[in-house]
């Protein structure tokens, strides 16, 4: 698998998780690409080509909640991972329809992240493709 | 039960005053002789000295058979012996008696004429009829009785010497003294009579007044019955009472001071019913106080944080309530006091308010772990990379120790989180033994490498018990590893589970509310489970912080471990409960209701 093909969309409000972020998964080889609030995530997804979306919980200007019935929209199965604010979101009946591939507790276990990514990426071609 | 009555018997009656002798009342009254008896033996007795006189005495004068006198001599013996068979009642009727005595007038007058000896002495039969007629109890006809005889005598006369009168001073003397007779035996008679009459009337009197005594005694003894019955279920009432009553007269006089005054003081009531409000114990000074302070203002106080030494030596805090005690027409009587031992009420109190601050607390802490968790989750990320990257071997170290304090930071703060969280619990009906197994094997490796032996004391026929299991695998989780902890050196961890009914004793003095509630509200059949350890003990200062949130006595550990699992348990309706010697051990004990709630 190419890595360097797949692009990832990055929802992070705070910067230095955000940096974080982008440091490890660049290093992994993807493209990354970097938004601070929840209408740049949207601005990105129209502009650009995104394999993968991973986003925290809360954005300054929309929740999770709000935006991804949005992205889901346009994007349907777009793999969306969702930094959960505790342990027990995945049972949270809401999003329970908009097919979350999966959840992660912060602080952010970055190794095991990194593999759900690459499991999810590798079955998938890239978008850019 | 009938008053005795002073039974006035006939005998007994003052003799008449005026005369210094006694009419024969008991002959007269005599049930056997009676009045019929005694006029027929007189009748008789006149009968035969009249016969006598008739029939064996030979005198010139006498007159020769007459067929009439003869024919009322039959008839009179008829009635004498007529009378024998005579029903009392007729003497009483009114004309009957003087009708006899007429009768017996008129057979006199017949035997003297027959006899021939007017001018005798025979002249003194008729004073006999005169006293019998005195049964007649009549004056009236006694005198007429007296007046008859002299008209007859006087008719004997007139026929045998041809005169009315006869100037023999001896015969006229006769008359009067007749007269005399009948005014004695007649007012004698009447007086008797007066004397009967009165005794009857004080007989029917005194039956009357027997029959009012006793049916007022009857009355008087079912009321003091009924009051007695009331009285006992006053004082039942009074005994029964949990709150202390103590009610001070308007003397100061201590009146009442019931059980539960007693229960609450510690004060015997033998010992207070001799008292005055001011020489009450010293022990209960406020309440002699809030006693007289009543007594004086006619007020009602209320004390509602009051404490009390009692006689145990304890201080007892009371609510103390007194009010006046007054008359149905609003007259003061004294002063009430009731005490209500609210210890369990100041507890329930005390936990609310702890349990406030730390809610409070609490939602402060949750906001602030939710905060921390992002610059968390950078420097963590950083530190890790760091500690990848570096090779200098010192800053590689220190870049590992950055990480390892983060991760525990990060531990503070889930503990934290936990523990403010609210308590929804999901219950579902769990094997108890299987879940415990399953966390001892998962703690295996710790157990062995720490040289514990385990010791399983499951109850044979446990039932199944309604847990949220996650949450009640935290508890048990938090529990062994305390365990396992205070055993450093090894030792035996003995887990054992049973059933009982209602809640698990407290042995330690600190309660908390919830457990309080439980132990005043609910009675329920309870799974228990054991976890006990021969450690090092728990000291009886820690014994009472130790549900506290943030107390630990480990060098590392958040202290809320213990405080998280009392929640969970709480939520759960159940209670966790200590008991622990330093140096022997500690049990906790764990109990759940079966049934979900």
């Amino acid at each position: 698998m190419e890595k360097k093909n797949y692009t990832i969309l990055l929802a992070e409000d705070e910067e230095a998780s955000r940096f974080l972020y982008y440091e490890e998964l660049s290093e992994e080889g993807y493209r990354v690409l970097t938004a601070a609030n929840g209408l740049q995530v949207l601005g990105f997804l129209e502009d650009d080509k995104v394999d993968l979306l991973l986003t925290d919980i809360k954005m300054p200007d929309m929740h999770a909640m709000e935006m991804i019935p949005i992205v889901r929209q346009d994007f349907p199965d777009l793999p969306i991972l969702v930094a959960s604010a505790f342990k027990g979101m995945e049972d949270d009946f809401t999003l329970k329809g908009f097919n979350i591939s999966g959840f992660y507790t912060k602080p952010v276990d970055i190794s095991l992240l990194k593999k759900r990514i690459e499991e999810i990426l590798s079955s998938r071609v890239p978008v850019a493709a | 039960m009938s008053i005795a009555t002073a039974d006035l018997h006939p005998r007994e009656i003052a003799p008449v005053p005026f005369f210094r002798f006694r009419f024969p009342h008991h002959l007269v009254s005599h049930p056997a002789l009676g009045r019929k008896g005694i006029l027929s033996v007189f009748r008789a007795l006149i009968f035969l000295i009249i016969l006598v006189l008739v029939f064996f005495n030979k005198n010139e004068n006498q007159v020769v058979w007459n067929l009439k006198i003869d024919l009322f001599f039959g008839f009179y013996l008829l009635s004498i012996i007529g009378m024998f068979f005579l029903n009392p009642k007729w003497l009483d009727k009114k004309y009957f008696l003087p009708g006899i005595f007429m009768v017996d007038t008129v057979f006199i007058t017949l035997g003297i004429y027959r006899s021939g000896m007017i001018d005798s002495d025979l002249f003194l039969v008729f004073f006999t009829t005169v006293f019998i007629s005195a049964i007649s109890q009549d004056v009236k006809s006694v005198f007429s009785v007296a007046l008859v005889s002299c008209i007859l005598y006087g008719f004997l006369e007139y026929k045998s010497t041809g005169e009315f009168f006869n100037t023999d001073t001896n015969f006229l003397v006769r008359f009067p003294f007749l007269f005399v007779a009948a005014a004695l035996s007649g007012f004698m008679a009447m007086d008797t009579k007066k004397h009967k009459d009165a005794h009857a009337r004080l007989m029917n009197m005194n039956q009357f007044l027997a029959e009012r005594a006793d049916a007022s005694t009857q009355k008087l003894i079912v009321m003091n019955q009924k009051l007695k019955s009331l009285l006992e279920y006053h004082h039942c009432v009074l005994s029964s009472l949990k709150t202390g009553v103590i009610v001070a007269q308007k003397d100061g006089h201590i009146r009442t001071f019931n059980a539960g005054a007693r229960q609450i003081t510690g004060c015997v009531e033998a010992e207070m019913a001799e008292r005055t409000v001011d020489t009450l114990p010293e022990e209960l000074a406020p309440i002699a106080a809030a006693l007289k302070r009543t007594l004086e203002t006619e007020k009602s106080f209320v004390q509602d944080h009051l404490d009390i030494k009692t006689t145990r030596s304890e201080m007892l805090p009371i609510t103390l309530e007194t009010s006046a005690l007054r008359a149905g027409n609003g007259e003061l009587l004294g002063a009430i006091a009731t005490l209500k031992d609210v210890t369990l009420l100041r507890q329930m109190e005390t936990q609310l308010v702890r349990s406030e601050r730390f809610s409070a607390l609490g939602e402060m802490a949750a906001g602030v772990a939710h905060e921390i968790k992002n610059p968390l989750n950078a420097i963590m990320g950083f530190s890790k990379r760091l500690s990848s990257k570096l090779q200098e071997p010192n800053l590689k170290k220190y870049a590992e120790i950055i990480a390892e304090e983060v991760v525990r930071m990060d531990a503070i703060v889930n503990d934290v989180l936990e523990y403010s969280r609210p308590d929804r619990v999901s219950k579902v009906p769990t094997d108890i033994h299987a879940m415990v197994d399953e966390t001892i094997q998962f703690l295996n490796e710790k157990l062995e490498k720490g040289n514990i032996r385990i010791i399983k004391n499951y109850s044979s026929d446990m039932p199944l018990v309604a847990m949220d299991l996650p949450k009640i695998r935290q508890v048990v989780l938090n529990l062994v590893l305390n365990a396992v902890q205070a055993m450093p050196e090894g030792g035996t961890l003995t887990l054992s589970t049973g059933v009982v009914d209602g809640l698990v004793v407290q042995d330690h003095k600190q309660v908390e509310a919830d457990q309080l509630f439980q132990q005043l509200f609910l009675q329920q059949k309870m799974g228990i489970l054991t976890v006990q350890d021969t450690g090092c003990g728990i000291s009886k200062e820690n014994m009472s912080k130790l549900f506290h949130p943030f107390f630990t006595t480990k060098i590392t550990g958040t202290g809320l471990g213990l405080s998280i699992c009392h929640k969970i348990i709480a939520s759960h309706g159940g209670t966790l409960d200590v008991q622990s010697e330093p140096g022997k051990g500690s049990r906790f004990s764990v109990s759940l209701p079966l049934e979900d709630t």
